[in-house]
């Protein structure tokens, strides 16, 4: 393989990856906090729609991305209301929404943007960084994406200070452990999973909107086609760590990128066996190494 | 008390405190103080109303009447906030730490530190090490609770419990995972403390310990303070019988145990060990034998190992080592099913929880388990008129106080719920019945039952083991009665020849003479 | 929390009365979506109904559309009386089907209905595979059905896929599917002038056999029993993590024949994505049947009729009327979790007002209960 198709493969891989790394460490935060999102796909698709509904209305790409924030928190105040108010299992209140969310976003594609289905916006340019973006190779390989990439990749070392390093952090991780514990000491655990899942929505819309806005263009029925799942697989892989979730979602996009690009670079692994591998690969993990794959205590326990 | 110059030593009194639970009296018009620098030991077995003392003056209860006082003081106590503005710290039996996050971690979390105060891991590490400095509590502030052992643990719980300054601390029984050696720096780290002005409140049922290290000891029994006195006058003997007070059946009149049991050993449990929930070992090396036609009863506190070391002979927990016979055929490796099938019964200590499917009718409870497949299935199909039957027959037999074998377990008494255990345990007529506090909660006449059904099955050459808080119902069950403290076997006697003293002492951890 | 999920999705939790009122609601509510899109919300409707009941033929579309819908939601119903979230019932679903694709294709036709039944037999052995690997993993492992059995639904698909696009395309074909099969192994078609087909004998029986199951064997005893209280089972005696693969493994089966039926009954064919989310549509057929045959049975006749209704719904755009569909399925499960909810709060208030006036002072304080050191 050349220089030019690997550093390519690089680029492709590092921007693909970014709408799923916004999901993976928002579902990273809330997991750790004890909630489980397996609506996550549904609040990346919100965010995706929301976001090209907010760009073209407005014609500026920051509200798109405000708008895709607000559009995958709606659904994240969805499930917690299911969830926390009406007592439902986590699980049962994702299936549902993702089935919903697909149905409103298709729905909305004709009664938002009329007969005009493919209803464009700009996207996101390319950012060069300044100095950096000319070093041989290296530049185009990583610093010649748009700027929400860089802003994903800058959420790792941020979600691992905060969670580590803050008081708020510490208050997540308490209640993702023993609840009890954590009450008794005098956390509000409900309002801690509450923040936590908002927070987990937002950063999942922004994903979703990544995905249209700085990619596509344009929404289309399912854009998300199943990434949510994917970044539920990442953070599971990643051992709900920042940077074992970002290393988990590299690996799981440079399959994808490299399905499309198997043949001209002579690997003959059928594709269909990279695109089950993230998934794969994670239930492998889970089977195999149980004693240190530790999940936070409390995951999915609504108490 | 009340007119006059409040003695400045007196950090605490407590005048009349009474609190009732539905059907429980807890504690019953009893009256406490503390003085400055003493430690003072609060002795008595469960139920006698210790927890629910230190549950009032932590704020965890309200007393139905009664005053306190702090330093002369009334103190309005009506959470544990206020408990520790009023200068309290209290030590709980069940540390509540988070074992992933890091001692510093949780101290920051713990309200004692109080959130919005400096959040600085520096700052509060550098608290914590001038605490353990002061009182000799080291521990390594970023070590993950997880990495600690258990007394080390209780030192993080007790710099917790520092940080608010405190006047008076409360433990509850501080001394029951630690081994001797942890116990000997617990109880400088107390002395130090008590040195440095601070009352210490120390509930106990260990006799040794208590005399150790306490200034001043109190007894409760059922509810009511019994005395106070100082260690000089006490000694071992003396506190075992006052915590145990005057047992209904003397020696020598207990009901008519059977004969001389002659029987051939039915259970043979050699050097079994148990792991407990909370690290460290609730079976520590445990043997004994069971004959066939004997009802044993064990005895002993709460927490001493015999819930644990049923578990582990019915299968439900796993034994670190060691074996268990069953007429002399090893079933140590089997499951609990496989051991159900060559006679063991269990009936657990938790009815609620672990007895019954309380969302399954009477009748589909009574037609669980292995033994019971035919007639009640046959390849797999439930016979439903067999079902109906077999539930009929033992409803009568029980006497189930049921309206329809189909009714939900769980609408059912408790002391019903209990027959329907029992009753589905006992009908394939096993050859060693296990069971764990049986008559916990019940009323008088379904205790007589559940002793009748008992005295039945020794009388049909079963073994039985019966673990009970209550001495009244060993010796009057019982053909032996062995006690049990700390998770090993303090004791043993014929119910027929026991003691109060004798089996309070062993109770309380001494060795019987 | 495993009490409440055998006791409150059942219907002796009010009845089937939560889920007609949440359905009503659902389709009230998505009404005024559609006026909001510019649509007549009853004229879309009664189109709707046209279009899935106005005929025999159109009657036997509908029924046609539920019953792969159906079938996993007997799956799911019945690993949830374990307290099983079989969340992977669509991988289990692609699974059966190429299950009985391999067996169509492969096998040399017997005679009828041999073929038909020896490729539905293969479905609802590799479903139950495919179900029982995260059985697996939680009983003797511990990890969460929910994550293992929702990650093998990629798999599965992806599975299928290579299959259909590799060894078994049609040769020289760019369609991804593979050949049709034999007669020797499809569903006959049962009415003439109808497109009723024998899929619909196999969803009755496996209602029926879910029903016996559940009521009359000692294994549906056990898996109430599990799903009631699993630490009271083991106590017991029951052979826990036996039951949860058995009963993951058995949720499994009813998925692949889900698989099976479209596949045989209505396509002739594996091909791709041939499933809109069957499998996932039925969670929500299961509980807005509460856990029920009937109620399944109801409730998956409801959603197929809302596919097969989409034709007549008369909307623009393509994709606007599985869109509504789907829209009003999501709402229905939120209306009924509402109401589930509430009626659970109600009468949780409801028992702590009756344990308060149950607590008297007693009278004769002196005399404690035969306590056992219960309290302290």
């Amino acid at each position: 393989m050349t220089l030019t198709a690997l550093t390519l493969l690089i680029a492709a891989t590092i921007g693909l990856a970014a709408p799923l790394l916004f999901a993976a460490l928002g579902e990273m935060i809330s997991e750790r906090g004890g909630a489980i999102n397996v609506g996550l796909e549904a609040m990346m698709l919100a965010g995706a729609f929301t976001g090209v509904w907010a760009a073209s209305s407005s014609g500026s790409l920051i509200i798109g991305f405000l708008g895709a924030a607000a559009g995958g928190a709606a659904v994240a105040l969805l499930h917690g209301v299911v969830c926390f108010v009406f007592g439902a299992e986590q699980v049962v209140s994702g299936v549902v929404l993702n089935i919903l969310v697909l149905g409103l976003t298709t729905y909305g594609i004709g009664a938002v943007f009329g007969s005009d289905m493919t209803h464009s916006v700009p996207t996101l340019p390319n950012f060069p960084v300044p100095g950096l973006s000319g070093i041989p190779f290296l530049g185009q390989a990583f610093f010649t994406q748009n700027l929400m990439v860089y802003v994903a990749f800058l959420l790792v070392p941020a979600s691992a200070w905060f969670i580590s390093r803050t008081k708020f952090g510490l208050a997540i991780r308490a209640s993702g452990e023993q609840p009890a514990a954590a009450r008794s000491m005098g956390v509000d655990v409900r309002k801690v999973r509450w923040i936590v899942l908002l927070l987990c929505g937002a950063l999942a819309g922004v994903g979703g909107g990544q995905l249209t806005l700085a990619g596509l263009g344009t929404f289309t029925q399912n854009v998300t086609a199943g990434r949510g799942f994917i970044a539920l697989a990442a953070v599971i892989f990643g051992r709900w760590q920042p940077l074992g979730t970002m290393i988990a979602v590299l690996l799981f996009t440079l399959t994808e990128a490299l399905q499309i690009r198997a043949q001209v670079m002579g690997i003959h692994v059928p594709y269909q066996f990279l695109v089950m591998s993230p998934y794969l690969v994670t239930v492998v993990a889970l089977a195999l190494f149980v004693g240190r794959m530790r999940p936070p205590k409390s995951l999915g326990v609504n108490d | 008390m009340g007119l006059g110059v409040h003695d400045d030593s007196v950090l605490l009194q407590a005048e009349g405190i009474t609190k009732a639970f539905p059907g429980v009296l807890a504690n019953a018009d009893v009256t406490f103080d503390l003085r400055k620098g003493e430690i003072h030991a609060l002795l008595g077995q469960n139920g006698a109303g210790k927890t629910t003392l230190m549950a009032i003056l932590f704020g965890l209860q309200r007393a139905d009447s009664g005053e306190i006082r702090i330093g002369g003081r009334v103190a309005d106590i009506r959470t544990p906030h206020d408990a520790i503005q009023s200068g309290i710290g209290f030590v709980q039996q069940h540390y509540s730490l988070i074992p992933t996050l890091t001692v510093v971690e949780n101290v920051l979390l713990s309200e004692y530190y109080g959130v919005g105060r400096n959040f600085s891991r520096a700052a509060c590490a550098s608290r914590i090490a001038g605490l353990a400095k002061r009182y000799g509590l080291d521990v390594d502030p970023f070590a993950t609770i997880e990495q600690l052992s258990i007394s080390e643990q209780q030192r993080v719980e007790l710099i917790k419990a520092l940080l608010g300054d405190p006047k008076i601390l409360i433990l509850d029984e501080p001394a029951a995972l630690l081994s001797a050696r942890e116990i000997d720096r617990l109880w400088e780290v107390l002395r130090n403390l008590a040195v440095q002005g601070v009352g210490i409140i120390l509930i106990s049922h260990k006799l040794s310990d208590v005399l150790r290290v306490a200034d001043r000891i109190t007894v409760l029994r059922q509810g009511r303070k019994i005395i106070t006195m100082t260690a000089a006058e006490a000694d071992e003997k003396r506190l075992g019988q006052l915590m145990i007070g005057d047992l209904k059946h003397a020696a020598a009149g207990a009901a008519a145990p059977s004969a001389v049991v002659s029987g051939k050993t039915i259970l043979a449990v050699k050097n079994l060990t148990v792991a407990g929930d909370r690290g460290g070992d609730a079976v520590k090396v445990i043997s004994l034998d069971v004959r066939a036609g004997e009802i044993l009863g064990i005895a002993g506190l709460d927490g001493s190992g015999q819930a644990e070391l049923l578990e582990a002979i019915a299968g439900v927990r796993f034994a670190e080592s060691g074996q268990v016979f069953l007429g002399g055929e090893d079933i140590t490796r089997l499951p609990v099913f496989g051991r159900q099938r060559k006679g063991i019964a269990y009936v657990p200590p938790d009815r609620h929880a672990d007895g019954l499917i309380r969302s399954l009718s009477v009748a589909e409870n009574l037609s669980l388990g292995p033994a019971v497949w035919p007639p009640a299935s046959r390849h797999g199909i439930l016979q439903r008129a067999n079902v109906a039957e077999r539930a009929n027959a033992l409803i009568a037999r029980f006497n189930v106080a049921a309206s329809s074998p189909d009714v939900l377990a769980g609408t059912l008494s408790g002391g019903n719920q209990q027959k329907v255990i029992l009753a589905r345990e006992l009908s394939r007529s096993p050859a060693v019945i296990l069971c764990c506090y049986p008559t916990r909660g019940l009323d008088f006449a379904a205790c007589s039952a559940v002793h009748e059904e008992l005295r039945r099955c020794r009388a049909r050459n079963a073994g039985v083991v019966v673990v009970s808080m209550d001495l009244d119902e060993l010796i009057d069950l019982a053909d032996r009665i062995v006690v049990m403290q700390g998770g090993r076997i303090t004791g043993e006697t014929a119910s027929a020849s026991a003691s109060a003293v004798e089996i309070g002492v062993m109770m309380g951890g001494g060795s019987a003479c | 929390m495993l009490t409440r999920i055998v006791t409150a999705y059942s219907p002796r939790f009010h009845g089937v009365a939560i889920s007609v009122a949440a359905i009503v609601l659902a389709f009230a509510t998505a009404s005024v979506l559609l006026l909001a899109g510019g649509v007549n919300p009853i004229v879309a409707y009664v189109g709707m109904a046209k279009a899935a009941f106005g005929s025999l033929f159109a009657i036997s579309v509908t029924v046609n559309k539920s019953l792969p819908r159906l079938l996993p939601a007997l799956g799911i119903a019945l690993s949830l009386r374990a307290g099983l979230w079989n969340i992977g019932a669509e991988g289990q679903l692609y699974i059966g089907a190429v299950a009985c694709a391999a067996v169509a294709l492969f096998v040399p036709p017997p005679a009828f209905p041999f073929g038909v039944l020896l490729a539905l037999a293969a479905a609802a052995a590799a479903g139950a595979v495919w179900a029982a690997i995260p059985g697996v993993l939680r009983a003797f492992r511990g990890v969460s059905e929910v994550i293992t059995s929702l990650m093998l639904v990629y798999v599965g698909i992806q599975v299928a896929n290579y299959l259909i696009e590799g060894p078994w395309l049609v040769p020289h074909s760019t369609f991804p599917a593979t050949r049709m099969f034999g007669s020797a192994f499809r569903l006959p078609i049962l009415m003439s002038g109808t497109l009723l087909n024998a899929g619909v004998i196999v969803a009755l029986v496996a209602a029926y056999a879910f029903h016996f199951i559940t009521s009359r064997t000692m294994f549906g005893l056990w898996l109430r029993a599990v799903g009631g209280n699993e630490r009271a089972s083991r106590v017991i005696g029951l052979p826990v993590p036996w039951i949860t693969v058995a009963a993951m493994a058995a949720g499994g089966a009813f998925a692949g024949l889900g698989g099976a039926v479209e596949i045989l009954g209505v396509r002739g064919r594996l091909l791709e994505s041939f499933s809109p989310g069957y499998g996932f549509q039925a969670i929500a057929i299961a509980l807005l049947g509460r856990l029920t045959p009937t109620g399944i049975v109801a409730s998956a006749l409801v959603f197929g009729a809302l596919e097969a209704g989409g034709a007549g719904l008369q909307v623009t755009s393509v994709g606007m009327s599985s869109s509504v569909a789907a829209i009003i399925e999501g709402l229905a499960v939120i209306y009924l979790l509402a109401g589930l909810g509430l009626v659970d709060a109600v009468q949780r208030r409801r028992a702590a007002k009756a344990e308060l006036g149950k607590q008297q002072l007693p009278a004769a304080a002196s005399v404690p209960r035969h306590d056992n050191g219960a309290g302290s």
